[in-house]
């Protein structure tokens, strides 16, 4: 009797961890936020993405059936990565609360993009990054707890620099965006140069003092 | 700035961003506030600085929206 349920249970497991293929061409606006927090952004973003989708739904109806089908369903689709379990509760409650608990999102518990490359590389449309850019002493920044929220190490640039690679690497060619966070300190220009490096060009596209500091948002599009 | 509900990853209240201007704008015109309405503001305050680093980048994220994103096809 005993080996009769194991067996069941194990059947079940071995269908609950099929993976399926992704769909081609992957019908979504597909966003990535790296690091989601409280989940404002991750929320933010998809709520935006959802507006341009049914704009662009909106349009193609009055298109003909050649430009619709070349535009797409374009359902938009996130997925947030955070190292902290508790972030990954506070965004799932933010997103919730924001009336997006069935939208296809998903939160994903890993050390910045890297773990997503093997299958989104190249595959994403928008990715946000709000990284730990406060420039702190280099032991702040593995301390854990919250302090990874804000503990960016020398001139803030240790997450920053470690996360490029992959942020860069997960854009689609031909126009997949980043935008991300910096403040004056980590030397905005070098971050540029860096993703330019990295195959994805870009610019400052806004500029604001917040307290002490002063927030740069850059723009990266992946050529 | 989209309609968001907030949860915060520290204290784990619920609020919008635009309780945070509109209780600035209440707190200046009031004085003293009582210790209840204190409480509340400074922790709205609080939120505030706490979340302009995001504030920023999701109007930078808004921006690109009424552009990019309406006149461009996925590009997957």
């Amino acid at each position: 009797m005993a080996r009769k349920q194991y067996k069941k249970s194990s059947s079940r497991k071995k269908k609950t961890h099929r993976i399926h293929p992704l769909p081609s061409p992957f019908p979504f606006i597909s966003c990535v936020e790296v690091g989601v927090g409280s989940g404002y952004v991750s929320a933010s973003l998809l709520t935006l993405a959802r507006q341009a989708a049914a704009a662009r739904r909106a349009g193609a109806k009055g298109e003909s059936s050649t430009s619709a089908a070349a535009t797409g369903p374009a359902t938009p689709a996130l997925l947030a990565v955070d190292l902290s379990p508790a972030a990954m509760r506070d965004a799932a409650a933010t997103l919730a609360a924001t009336g997006l608990g069935r939208s296809p999102a998903g939160l994903v518990l890993a050390d910045l993009a890297g773990p997503l490359l093997h299958r989104l590389a190249g595959q994403v449309d928008v990715v946000a990054f709000n990284p730990p850019y406060v420039p702190t002493p280099p032991e702040e920044v593995t301390a854990g707890g919250i302090a990874a929220a804000w503990a960016g190490g020398d001139r803030g640039r240790v997450v920053i620099d470690r996360a490029l690679p992959s942020i860069a690497a997960l854009l689609s060619p031909g126009g997949g965006e980043a935008f991300i966070v910096t403040v004056a300190e980590n030397a905005p220009a070098e971050v540029l140069a860096e993703m330019a490096r990295l195959g994805a060009p870009g610019e400052v596209v806004l500029q604001r003092g917040a307290d002490e500091e002063r927030l740069v948002i850059l723009r990266c599009r992946r050529e | 700035m989209a309609d968001v509900r907030c949860v915060t990853a520290v204290r784990g209240e619920t609020y919008e961003p635009s309780d945070v201007s509109e209780w600035g704008g209440a707190a200046a015109g009031r004085s003293p506030l009582d210790k209840k309405e204190l409480l509340f503001f400074l922790n709205l305050v609080s939120l505030s600085l706490r979340h302009q680093d995001s504030f920023a980048l999701v109007d930078a994220l808004t921006a690109a929206a009424a552009t990019t994103w309406l006149t461009r096809p996925p590009v997957l």
